[in-house]
């Protein structure tokens, strides 16, 4: 079918522009055939090129959208699967360009999983236009959003996708992550069962640790100042409050919120404001010289320090009860 | 205004004017009370003037005296503020695939990559209409002006690498190339050598000699008492008009030309030079 | 060697690549020519980035920013024409002031409905590699339809790119060209958006008819040469984004650059290289003679 569509579409093609090359025609025909030629060879091949299982390892290959998810997908999976992620750890999402080397491997994924709440979006098309008709697709965070009412003003946490700041939602990440590692290979569907559990066990743990180290914290310092909006699920899982420069993600950082978080940091006298390590905010720095605070690392996502999803928590952890202390 | 020699006088169908059943055939070209400008800046004020078919008119004029606007209305390129123009006895706005059109090179982009073939052939893109290709005829029409302006030999040249001579016979090529019934030039002669102009001012008469209107707009009096069968004394307004011997005395000259002038008498006629003119003397009338 | 070749063909996602973006180039190759010979280059970046406002409401209503984009395009391009005319200000200015209000407006808008910036990014720089059938049916539709008005224009087009007082002498309705052939560009550099993004797609349009331009000498040889141009970028540089790793729509421009470059340097007629030469043998020449 596609080939008939394909056919019939570069020979209209051919002949509308040799129309228009009256004079020229045969140097036109002679440019668009070779095209023609490989894009029909292309075409005879195209449904083979699913695979699912890399063969050689005996693993189900899992495409994650970023590092994070991916690190969970490996925590469950562990040896029966090959975890990748489209954007690299370290690597700014916002502005990632995809290559087609992230198509290929999605192309033969078994499994894919994206984080969902409008934070992977971008790279939907990329995986509607590479996943092979019958994988199975996660959204990480389906079912979170709906806890929370659209209420805050400013930013609600309905409206933070980055749910796995909290360990708890971590969690809900994981179930939904073990359920699609079960319908995409029912076989080993009780050894997922059990590495997910015990995955689960220890992030109840780290939640504990987390707790533990920002209670070191005394209340009234207990705000959270970073550049944008990413660490509210944090916050609100540990009783502490957070300020963004920048609201939503979109960079857009107003007068407004620059006096609002400048009179924070100094009602409240605190020491330190954070930023993830690779995205300096220059308007943050700015405010923070102003109010002699000073910059310390926090991580959204992983990169860095922040290797796994638990070094990343525990990392922020310690970086909050450190510099606030 | 003239005195010597009104429209009037040497309007050869004088009279039969509110009687067209006898007029035996329509002028090449009709302008009566034509006003016109650009926004509110006139140009023109109050132009009437005929041309018969197969005669040549020369228009001069000093520099902004409104000869280019004057063949630009004609073309319909400079909309008339009152007045009426007609070509060949209707309106001059259903007459554009009659006339053809000769710009100042000064106007023309050199640098755009077709040949001289092609800008002849261009001359016969309105015929066509959108969607039409130019057929046989129309490439034959375009062989046929690019020989009679002598330039076939150049036909596959880019317009940017012709001489200046050569680039005017390339727009002519153009505008023969529609077979126009009125071919309106503008400044032909300006740049060109002795023997350039001899060429072209033959190239003319054989042109009217097959019957085609010539309006030509110049600073070359010479040229207009040697070649020209009506000379126009433009300077916003018409200063006089009629055959050349009776136009261009002192008088009409000086109010044409204002004080920009250098007067020359030989033989009893009056030959006028403006000061950047190019030419080396005054030719026999 | 066969299999580089067929390797990447094996993948719809880079079927469907290679199709929107070689229809991207194509279009882009043909009225690009115009945009060089016209010196509309910047018309095209302008309507290209004014036309985020148009994606930003299509976007918000959830609707296909292509459509979007389009819908803001046409009038954007008219508006263009129409400023300059009527306000009697030179095109660039124009240009300068559909070009930053409409960008404005759309990051205006961006900023509010989505509070993810990578929205932004994608069309900024495009996404080749998510392109669905649909969008692939929509840009040949679009190609399709622009290459017929050229094709069916091409004398009037020709004529008043060239010479638009002589084109409107002769009858031709100059008018109607001067204000189509804005909208043309504004409807290719659409049509483009969807393989290079908004930043990237005045590349598409000028690179391959500039590198035409100094490859052949008459106005048919210089549309098969960017035809050529554009072609060959698109299958190279998606060859190369396949093999080397690297962003697609980006790949395409660097190598239509690479191509430019090498015309710059080894075009017979305008090459750098024989012009040194050239002149060499000149001087030679005249002291000589």
């Amino acid at each position: 079918m596609n080939l008939l569509i394909l056919g019939l579409f570069i020979a209209t093609l051919n002949k509308i522009t040799s129309r228009y090359l009256a004079r020229v025609p045969k140097t036109l025909t002679l440019t668009c055939l070779p095209a023609a030629v490989l894009l029909l060879a292309g075409c005879s091949g195209a449904q083979a090129a699913s695979v699912a299982r890399d063969e050689n390892r005996d693993a189900i290959l899992v495409a994650a959208t970023i590092p994070v998810l991916a690190d969970l997908a490996r925590n469950v999976g562990g040896s029966l699967v090959e975890v990748s992620s489209a954007v690299p750890p370290g690597v700014d999402a916002h502005s990632y360009q995809t290559t087609p080397s992230n198509s290929v491997t999605i192309s033969r994924a078994a499994l894919t999983i994206s984080n969902g709440s409008g934070l992977d979006d971008f790279l939907l098309p990329i995986f509607q236009s590479a996943r092979p008709g019958g994988a199975v697709h996660v959204v990480a965070s389906d079912g979170l959003e709906s806890q929370f009412p659209a209420s805050e003003p400013v930013i609600s946490l309905g409206a933070d996708p980055h749910f796995w700041q909290n360990p708890i939602f971590a969690i809900h990440y994981v179930e939904q992550i073990r359920d699609g590692l079960i319908q995409a290979d029912p076989g080993n569907a009780a050894r997922y069962e059990k590495q997910a559990q015990r995955y689960i066990a220890s992030l109840r743990q780290l939640d504990e640790n987390i707790a533990g180290l920002l209670d070191q914290v005394p209340p009234n310092r207990r705000i959270l100042v970073t550049h944008h909006q990413a660490f509210s699920h944090l916050a609100a899982r540990y009783g502490w409050q957070t300020m963004a420069l920048a609201p939503g993600d979109a960079g857009s950082v107003t007068p407004e919120s620059i006096l609002q978080v400048s009179q924070k940091i100094k009602d409240a006298g605190l020491s330190s404001v954070f930023v993830e390590p690779r995205f300096r905010s220059s308007a943050l720095d700015q405010v923070a010289r102003d109010a002699r605070a000073k910059v310390s690392a926090i991580y959204a996502g992983l990169g860095g320090e922040a290797t796994t999803y638990v070094e990343m928590m525990q990392f922020n952890a310690r970086s909050l009860a450190d510099n606030l202390r | 205004m003239a005195n010597t020699s009104t429209p009037a006088s040497v309007e050869v169908l004088d009279g039969d004017l509110d009687a067209p059943d006898k007029v035996l055939r329509p002028h090449a070209l009709d302008i009566r009370g034509l006003w016109t400008g650009y926004g509110r800046q006139q140009a023109l004020k109050d132009i009437t003037f005929q041309v018969d078919a197969g005669e040549v008119l020369g228009i001069i004029g000093p520099n902004g005296s409104g000869k280019t606007t004057l063949l630009k209305t004609i073309l319909g390129l400079v909309r008339p503020w009152q007045g009426s123009l007609s070509v060949l006895g209707m309106p001059a706005e259903e007459q554009r695939r009659v006339m053809g059109y000769m710009p100042q090179v000064e106007q023309v982009d050199w640098d755009f990559p077709v040949t001289v073939g092609d800008v002849a052939l261009m001359g016969r893109y309105a015929r066509r209409g959108p969607l039409r290709r130019t057929n046989k005829e129309d490439r034959e029409a375009a062989s046929r002006a690019l020989q009679q302006t002598g330039m076939y030999g150049q036909r596959d040249n880019l317009i940017g690498e012709l001489s200046g001579g050569q680039r005017r016979r390339a727009l002519l090529a153009r505008a023969l190339a529609n077979q126009p019934q009125l071919l309106l030039m503008d400044e032909p002669m300006a740049g060109l050598d002795a023997n350039a102009q001899h060429q072209l001012l033959d190239l003319l008469d054989d042109l009217r000699a097959g019957g085609t209107t010539i309006v030509l707009s110049t600073h070359d009096l010479s040229c207009v008492s040697a070649y020209c069968s009506y000379a126009a004394c433009l300077n916003k307004n018409l200063i006089a008009y009629g055959p050349p011997s009776q136009v261009l005395n002192e008088e009409v000259l000086s109010q044409t030309f204002g004080s920009h002038l250098l007067m020359v008498h030989l033989d009893g006629q009056a030959y006028a030079y403006q000061h950047h003119s190019h030419d080396d003397g005054p030719e026999d009338p | 060697m066969l299999d580089t070749v067929i390797e990447p063909l094996e993948f719809a996602f880079m079927q469907r690549a290679l199709l929107a973006a070689g229809l991207a180039g194509l279009v882009c190759a043909v009225v690009g020519i115009f945009v060089v010979l016209k010196g509309m280059a910047f018309m095209g970046d302008a309507v290209a980035h004014s036309s985020l406002a148009g994606m930003s409401v299509a976007y918000f209503f959830g609707g296909n920013v292509f459509w979007g984009a389009l819908a803001w395009a046409v009038p954007a391009s008219l508006a263009i024409t129409l400023i300059s005319r009527r306000a009697n200000l030179r095109l660039d200015t124009a240009i300068g002031i559909i070009f930053a209000s409409g960008f404005a407006v759309g990051i205006i808008l961006m900023s509010r409905v989505s509070n993810y910036t990578a929205d932004l990014f994608g069309l900024l720089f495009g996404n080749l590699l998510g392109v669905s059938w649909s969008d692939v049916i929509l840009i040949s539709v679009i190609a399709g339809v622009v290459l017929l008005i050229v094709t069916a224009l091409y004398k009037e087009l020709l004529f008043t790119s060239y010479d638009s007082t002589m084109s409107a002498a002769s009858g031709i309705p100059v008018r109607l060209v001067e204000y189509l052939l804005p909208v043309l560009v504004g409807v290719t550099t659409v049509a483009s958006l969807k393989a290079v993004g908004i930043v990237l797609v005045l590349a598409l349009l000028v690179t391959p008819a500039a590198t035409a331009t100094l490859l052949a000498r008459r106005l048919p040889g210089i549309i098969a040469y960017s035809i050529t141009v554009a072609l060959a970028a698109t299958v190279a540089g998606l060859y190369l984004s396949f093999y080397a790793g690297l962003p697609s729509g980006p790949s395409i421009v660097v190598v239509a650059t690479g191509f430019f470059l090498l015309a710059l340097l080894f075009s017979p007629s305008k090459g750098v290289l024989w012009r040194g030469r050239r002149e060499r043998l000149a001087a030679v020449e005249e002291t000589v003679g």
